[in-house]
């Protein structure tokens, strides 16, 4: 996202005469890269509309608090990270085995029948394996195998080290991978 | 492919081969987005926060606590049953303290025979029967040995007590004739 941009928003933002115009311009700017993260998160279409409403409710109210000492994209990117942990830890509560193995093989029944979803078998497989991962290590492996972020923007936005997003990322890259070829596909 | 693209490939490579040859044939996420939903989430996202302030600030001093870290909410806890100690010993202490006190000197005050009548007499030695000396009993009152055995028997205690009352009546009855005489 260009600073421009960016600069531009939070210009609008500050007065209350342009907060609206300002508001419907950051949303119109991120909404799709961050519905895309966290539809990544939690895969249903319902489940990340749920998440993206939720992050910008929470961003309208809070973007008084927005200090600029990191770019704007990161600071939203850390609020829809921890909606869709939320939500997920919130849905897992009400069904525990779901957080357990075999979620993933769950998933794939549920995205088979997906209207949206229209991946071919070694994306499903993909899909499959990463539904696996617990969520934390989901959301460092979409940041950066789908978003392409860098490790320095992703500490930014988990609030974790280099070094242990770099652990993380490979960990569950390594999961994957062993998950693809015990299966055949490929 | 751009500069940070071709770096994540490259190390996808060294850790999971399959994987990066799956991400070079694609790296997007196969899912599409419902028809129109960019253009109704705006609105959606405004109209949900106009209708929600009031709702938002009724749950708010709900979620206050549960906000709280857990330390923070056992030290609330702690100064609350604190609190609610202090309270009940506040409360307690004097009345345990006047109570005992109304008490002793009840039990220390001495008793002033000479306004006492005689149904009071009778009521002083009856609930003293088990402080009364054995002696004082048996010379006096007249009452048996066997009449003694409420002292043990708690199955006599009734017909001890009718000769009890007896002996005790005979006893002031005599006394005010000797007063009298």
């Amino acid at each position: 996202m260009s600073t421009d941009k960016e600069e531009e928003i939070l210009n609008l933002l500050e007065h209350s005469i342009t907060f609206e115009r300002g508001f419907r311009l950051l949303m119109s700017t991120y909404q799709m890269v961050l519905y895309r993260h966290a539809r990544q998160m939690v895969f249903d279409h319902e489940d990340a509309n749920d998440v993206i409403q939720n992050t910008f409710i929470k961003v309208y109210r809070n973007i008084a608090r927005f200090e600029k000492k990191s770019k704007l994209y990161t600071w939203l990117y850390r609020i829809a990270t921890n909606e869709a942990i939320t939500f997920l830890n919130a849905k897992n509560k009400h069904a525990t085995s779901q957080i357990h193995e075999g979620a993933g093989a769950l998933y794939a029944e549920t995205l088979k029948a997906d209207v949206y979803f229209e991946g071919d078998t070694l994306q499903l497989k993909l899909q499959q394996a990463i539904a696996e991962l617990p969520d934390k290590q989901r959301a460092v492996f979409n940041l950066r195998y789908f978003e392409e972020m860098p490790y320095e923007e992703m500490s930014k936005i988990m609030e974790t080290s280099v070094g242990a997003l770099k652990a993380s990322y490979h960990h569950a890259a390594k999961k994957i991978e062993l998950f693809l070829t015990a299966s055949d596909t490929i | 492919m751009n500069k940070i693209s071709k770096e994540i490939q490259e190390e996808l490579l060294q850790i999971a081969p399959t994987l990066a040859r799956l991400r070079e044939s694609n790296a997007r996420a196969a899912f599409t987005i419902p028809p129109h939903y960019s253009e109704t989430l705006t609105d959606n996202v405004l109209a949900k926060i106009k209708s929600q302030p009031l709702e938002i600030k009724a749950e708010s001093s709900k979620w206050a606590f549960k906000a709280l870290h857990i330390t923070q909410r056992s030290k609330l806890m702690a100064v609350a049953a604190t609190f609610i100690i202090a309270t009940m010993l506040v409360w307690l202490v004097p009345k345990t303290f006047n109570s005992f006190k109304s008490a002793s000197i009840t039990a220390n005050a001495p008793i002033d025979y000479s306004q006492l009548n005689e149904e009071d007499i009778r009521m002083l030695i009856h609930d003293s029967k088990t402080e009364l000396d054995t002696d004082f009993l048996t010379d006096k009152l007249g009452v048996t040995e066997k009449e003694l055995s409420w002292n043990t028997n708690e199955n006599a205690v009734n017909s001890s007590d009718d000769n009890m009352n007896d002996a005790i009546d005979k006893y002031i009855k005599e006394n005010d004739t000797n007063n009298s005489l």
